[in-house]
């Protein structure tokens, strides 16, 4: 979920170890582990803006596509266990206020994509229908309705406020990832400059 | 053994969201129930089911939405949360004390 990362020397020390340090078997399963995190945050985001427009994704694939994005949550936290697991013990000892607050947007994200997601399927008129079989209610719940409308403007800004705080994670990852080269040249600058004297 | 590990911490992630589906369910019972205006139960009503691609520029509006959400948290963070501690910096003087206050002297 988070990764407190400021610069692909550190991105480095929590997926991509040195490959003098590691195999190159070890080397490659991190490397697709952190492509295929990247690329997972990357969908999510843009799940995010689509699931926001009906108007553009029709009522149809918007309602699959929400309940597409509790594999694609489970599957971000599960590749975020990590963190999860330390910050959560570490929750109660004493943090700094920018851990402490990045571990309740993460928690109120959580909360907020869940009942987001259940308010989506007390509402749904295509696919929980299709799902089970039934046939859609007549008339629309609107106190769910407003409150899925509520949900979803919430996730949308701490969806916004999570990208902010990981920032420094996704340029390292997407420079990583997107412009290798670029990368390459940058780790030959800092070893050189941890090399000399 | 990291099959039982992914399904053990799927089995917590689940209980949590569990939880969340709980308090939600109960928020919503028990908050006020509030009925929407005319024009936008109309609107709700009639959703296409379909996509319309000459809708697309909303998306791209939503994107900007989470972009500005992104920076302002962006500048948040970084301002508030990652400052020079006080006891690093050189305090301001306002020269709020520098100055004599004006008597006016009584005739």
């Amino acid at each position: 979920m988070v990764r407190n990362v400021t610069s692909a020397t550190a991105l480095r020390g929590q997926g991509l170890r040195s490959p003098l340090a590691e195999t190159s078997q070890s080397a490659t399963s991190a490397h697709w582990r952190l492509k295929i995190t990247f690329w997972l945050d990357v969908a999510l985001l843009v799940s995010v803006c689509v699931l926001q427009t009906v108007s553009f994704t029709g009522l149809v694939l918007h309602e699959w596509l929400g309940l597409a994005t509790v594999g694609m949550v489970l599957a971000h936290l599960l590749f975020a266990w990590g963190w999860i697991a330390t910050q959560s013990r570490r929750f109660v000892a004493k943090q700094s206020a920018r851990e402490r607050i990045n571990y309740l947007l993460n928690l109120s994200l959580f909360a907020l994509v869940t009942a987001a997601i259940f308010s989506g399927i007390v509402i749904s008129q295509k696919a929980i229908p299709t799902l089970m079989g039934t046939n859609a209610a007549p008339e629309m719940d609107w106190r769910w309705d407003i409150r899925h409308n509520q949900f979803s403007e919430a996730v949308v800004l701490l969806s916004g406020l999570h990208l902010a705080i990981n920032w420094d994670w996704v340029l390292a990852a997407g420079q990583r990832l997107l412009f290798p080269p670029f990368e390459n040249i940058r780790e030959r600058l800092r070893r050189s400059r941890e090399d000399a004297p | 053994m990291t099959w039982i590990r992914a399904l053990s911490r799927m089995a917590l992630l689940s209980l949590a969201a569990a939880a969340f589906v709980g308090l939600t369910a109960i928020y919503g019972e028990v908050a006020p129930p509030q009925v929407p205006n005319p024009d936008w139960q109309a609107f709700r009503r009639h959703r296409a089911p379909a996509p319309h691609v000459d809708e697309f520029p909303e998306f791209v509006a939503e994107g900007m939405v989470v972009t500005i959400y992104a920076v302002a948290g962006r500048l948040l963070l970084r301002l508030r949360l990652s400052r020079v501690p006080y006891t690093q910096g050189k305090p301001i003087g306002l020269n709020v004390a520098t100055h004599e206050p004006t008597r006016v002297s009584d005739q």
